[in-house]
């Protein structure tokens, strides 16, 4: 039941999806490795461009934003609440060999993915030449 | 992996300026005033995310317009838990802000909620209360430095959680990743607090302390305390399992070898011994009391394994329990003229013994339950002691058993040990009583008066219990450790003589002394019983050897010098021995054997005692007295001499104190004496006086050699002998009067024995020659003396 338990733990580096403002609620994140890249995929429907901010700070991506629910009426009654909106933000900590840089966004299907590629100069002899993009 | 609805985002770098507008439009804060909902019986720590069942109307508004609204609320502690709508007094002035993260409500109307806590706040005021409390609030930032001791702080807290979690039964191994991955001081000691079992107060206080270094000082020795608490709780537990453990591996295994005993088609050997022990308990009648002591026995033996050391005592004792025979008896019979027939076909003479003995089986004819006096036979040995217990045994058809008590030492041997000694068993009476398995035999107490005691304890004490009929039905053995009744036992003793027993314990007996036997009782005994045993032990015939009674007598006279008759029973068997030989060598040769008085030297040696008259008296101040002992009756030379001195008198012999004073008695009579009586004693002190009583070694004592000893001084005085055929035993006093002694019949019997011809007593001892076998008193000629005048008269031959 603890947030902060959702800390992973990578095998070398540690990787952490935290935020930063404590009003903010945490989209749901996957993140994994494919040949040459480290994808960070966030769970986030119903958003428009607008509404999502991506910035890179260092090792860091974060991802934040704000989610209205445009379609509720403003007096109803909940019988059942899950879904969260307002405010979000998750900060992705990266394990080194990434090049944030050359990181590319898309949002599609309720989902925002973002591509990491692998950082050619600093660790070219593990993946070198599979980068596809 | 592009579609068509596919749009690119763009990745605003490090050094972009992000969009001014949108970050402050994103950066939303908490509002400054919150719906507070009360909380009955949880602290929510930022951070943490709780579900909370919410129930009362009011709440339940609160949660709907804030779900429907930012989903903010204040999360404040109840004072008191049983309030549903608590009033702002209620509540404590701090709380946490917090988040609703998910709702669900249920059909009965209650509502579940998910939330995260956010950031202490302290409240300012309420702003409203109806429909529900809304307050406006201070949000409390956590007040941390970078300080060495912050770190240090939060480090050592960290680590006593880290135990915390592993001991701990209820937190997860997440919580602890959580605590290993939590930096922030702050967050830790929330995190800590949050998942550490405290008390609603303790964990508002620290809900209510900003400063994170205060926090963690708090929070620190509680973390301790429930440290230990959980290391104690798991020690506890781990000895509990420990133990559990073994037990029901021993239990598996125990179940394994009745499986593998089953198959193998042996029986279960513990069940069926443990149902043989409980029949056996049920067929033998214990009392109440045993049979109880029995049963929980049993229980626990069934519940041990046989290879435990406990097991095979458990089995021992309950052993004993129950082969004691508790309720058998033997049937009494009690046909008088039968045992008196019996008495006499085992037992020679002894008249007065076997009146006493029929006398008292008449009583136990009369009484079954007999509480009557222990007897007590005392005499020499050989003279049928024993054998008169056996006899006794037979004629009343009991079980016969003897203890000897000679030289036991040990309080234990009569009680037993206790249980809780290695192998202890129970004590010689009722081991008796089992190995006879019955509970009213005759018990023969042999050797009463040669019972020992040192540190172990006292044989004699405890026998006093033994031998009391009014204790001695709840008899309790060490060992056993449950009354026994030896009421029903009949219990005789012997003894040689009474003076070393214990006055409390022959306060309990009833004494029946058996006198020496005389000659003629000898010739008697042997005939009806030594020889025949004798024959019969050498494997020989009653018809093939003859002993005639002249053999016998000289046998008596010149091999054996007892009061008894074992050595004559031995000297019987050495001529029974020869006899087989010559009657083996011989063959062919027909008809019994006679062993004649003249072949007695050939068979026997020369005669180990010869005739007293042998040793005459030759010469002056020479007596002959006579003693008395625990084997039987003796004669004594009592040699006096005179030499130049200062007038001493010396005392050899091992004499006693009383003997020693009569001497010095019988001296001062004769020189008070000394003109009636014709002695010249005017150079006395010119000359020492010696007094010798032969056989030095022995020791001596007692008054009645006194008169003896001025027989003797007499005879050295006035020059004239002492009958050499004449014995005299008497107390002396002063004024020269002769007084009683005891023994009579043995000192007499001696006498006899020796070949003397008279006996000098005192005239008070007229009843006891009375007692004296007629066929002595023939023999013998007695004088009775009231003083020593008459004594002088008889005794001393003319010059």
């Amino acid at each position: 039941m603890q947030k902060i338990s959702s800390a992973l733990h990578f095998s070398r580096t540690k990787l952490s999806v935290t935020k930063e403002h404590e009003t903010h609620w945490v989209p749901n994140t996957d993140v994994y490795i494919t040949d040459g890249a480290i994808v960070i995929k966030v769970e986030l429907a119903g958003m428009q461009r607008e509404n999502l901010e991506l910035t890179i700070d260092g090792p860091r991506l974060r991802i934040r934003g704000q989610r209205p629910d445009g379609c509720r009426p403003p007096q109803c009654k909940f019988l059942v609440m899950e879904i969260n909106y307002g405010a979000f933000e998750s900060v992705i900590e990266l394990p080194e060999g990434y090049d944030l840089c050359r990181a590319r966004a898309a949002y599609q299907n309720g989902f925002l993915r973002v591509d990491v590629p692998i950082n050619l100069q600093s660790s070219p002899s593990s993946l070198a030449g599979n980068d596809e993009t | 992996m592009t579609t068509p609805d596919t749009e690119f985002i763009s990745i605003l770098g490090a050094g972009g300026t992000p969009d001014a507008s949108g970050t402050k439009r994103w950066s939303k804060s908490l509002p400054e005033s919150l719906p507070i909902l009360g909380l009955s019986d949880i602290v929510i720590f930022p951070g943490t995310v709780m579900p909370l069942l919410v129930e009362s109307p009011q709440s339940i508004r609160l949660i709907d317009d804030v779900v429907a609204g930012d989903r903010f609320l204040g999360l404040v502690l109840q004072r008191n838990a049983e309030i549903e709508n608590p009033a702002p007094s209620d509540l404590w002035p701090h709380g946490c802000a917090g988040r609703v993260l998910k709702m669900l409500k249920f059909p009965d109307g209650t509502v579940r909620v998910l939330v995260e806590g956010l950031r202490r706040f302290r409240i300012l005021d309420y702003a409203a209360e109806t429909p529900y409390l809304i307050a406006r609030i201070e949000k409390l930032k956590d007040v941390a430095d970078d300080s060495l001791e912050l770190t240090a702080l939060a480090r050592n807290a960290e680590r006593e959680f880290q135990e915390v979690v592993k001991l701990s039964p209820t937190l997860a191994e997440q919580v602890k990743v959580a605590a290993l991955n939590t930096e922030d001081p702050a967050k830790l000691a929330d995190l800590i607090a949050a998942n550490l079992n405290l008390s609603l107060e303790e964990r508002q206080h620290l809900l209510e302390t900003p400063v994170v270094k205060d926090r963690l000082t708090r929070l620190l020795p509680l973390l301790s305390r429930e440290l230990e608490v959980l290391r104690l709780g798991s020690k506890i537990q781990n000895e509990v399992v420990t133990s559990m453990s073994k037990n029901q591996r021993d239990f598996f295994l125990r179940e394994q070898i009745r499986a593998i005993q089953r198959e193998l088609g042996e029986v279960d050997t513990g069940a069926t011994e443990a149902k043989e022990l409980h029949d056996q308990i049920e067929q033998n009648l214990l009392p109440e009391e045993a049979k109880k002591t029995a049963l929980k026995e049993l229980e626990r033996l069934q519940q041990m394994s046989p290879s435990m050391a406990e097991y095979t005592m458990t089995r021992n004792y309950l052993d004993w329990l129950i082969n004691l025979p508790w309720s058998k008896f033997t049937e009494d019979k009690l046909d008088l003229a039968a045992a008196d027939r019996l008495l006499d076909e085992q037992h020679f003479g002894l008249r007065k013994v076997k009146d006493r003995l029929l006398e008292f089986l008449a009583v136990i004819k009369l009484k079954q339950q007999l509480k009557g006096p222990i007897l007590c036979l005392v005499g020499p040995p050989g003279v049928g002691k024993t054998s008169l217990g056996k006899s006794v045994a037979e004629a009343l058809g009991r079980k016969f058993a003897r203890i000897s008590l000679g030289g036991m030492r040990d309080e234990a041997e009569i009680r037993g040990h206790r249980r809780t000694y290695v192998g202890a068993l129970p004590g010689r009476i009722l081991q008796t009583l089992r190995r006879v398995e019955s509970s009213n035999p005759v018990i023969l107490l042999d050797e009463l008066d040669k019972v020992g005691s040192d540190f172990r304890g006292d044989p004699a004490a405890a026998l006093l219990e033994v031998l009391d009929p009014a204790q001695n039905n709840t008899f309790t053995d060490h060992y056993l450790d449950i009354p026994y009744d030896l009421s029903r036992v009949l219990f005789l003793t012997t003894a040689n003589w009474l003076d070393p027993i214990h006055p409390a314990l022959r306060d309990r007996l009833e004494v029946i002394e058996l006198p020496s036997y005389t000659a003629a009782e000898k010739v008697q005994i042997a005939r009806r019983h030594l020889v025949p045993r004798q024959l019969e032990e050498h494997g020989l015939k009653k018809k093939l050897v003859r002993f005639p009674d002249a053999t016998l007598r000289q046998v008596i006279q010149d091999y054996t010098r007892e009061a008894g008759v074992r050595q004559l029973e031995r000297e019987i068997g050495a001529l029974t021995r020869k006899a087989a030989r010559k009657i083996v060598a011989r063959r062919n040769q027909r008809g019994p054997l006679t062993i004649s008085p003249g072949m007695l030297v050939s068979y026997l040696g020369q005669p180990q005692f010869t005739s007293e008259l042998a040793e005459r008296i030759t010469e002056c101040g020479i007596a002959i007295g006579l003693a008395w002992t625990p084997v039987g009756g003796e004669i004594l030379f009592i040699e006096a001499t005179r030499m130049p001195g200062k007038g001493g008198l010396i005392l050899t012999g091992s004499l006693g104190e009383v003997m020693k004073e009569s001497a010095h008695t019988a001296f001062s009579f004769l020189r008070n004496r000394a003109a009636a009586l014709k002695i010249d004693l005017s150079d006395h002190d010119k000359r020492d006086i010696h007094i010798h009583v032969p056989a030095g070694a022995t020791p001596k004592d007692g008054p009645s050699a006194g008169l003896t000893i001025v027989a003797a001084l007499a005879s050295l005085f006035t020059g004239r002998q002492v009958r050499s055929d004449m014995a005299m035993t008497g107390e002396i006093s002063l004024r020269g009067r002769v007084l009683r002694v005891g023994g009579i019949k043995e000192k007499v019997l001696a006498a006899a024995r020796c070949g003397l011809k008279q006996v000098i007593l005192p005239d008070q001892n007229r009843n006891d020659w009375l007692e004296v076998p007629v066929e002595v008193r023939r023999k013998l000629k007695a004088h009775f003396v009231r003083n020593i005048s008459q004594m002088i008269a008889l005794a001393l031959c003319p010059k």
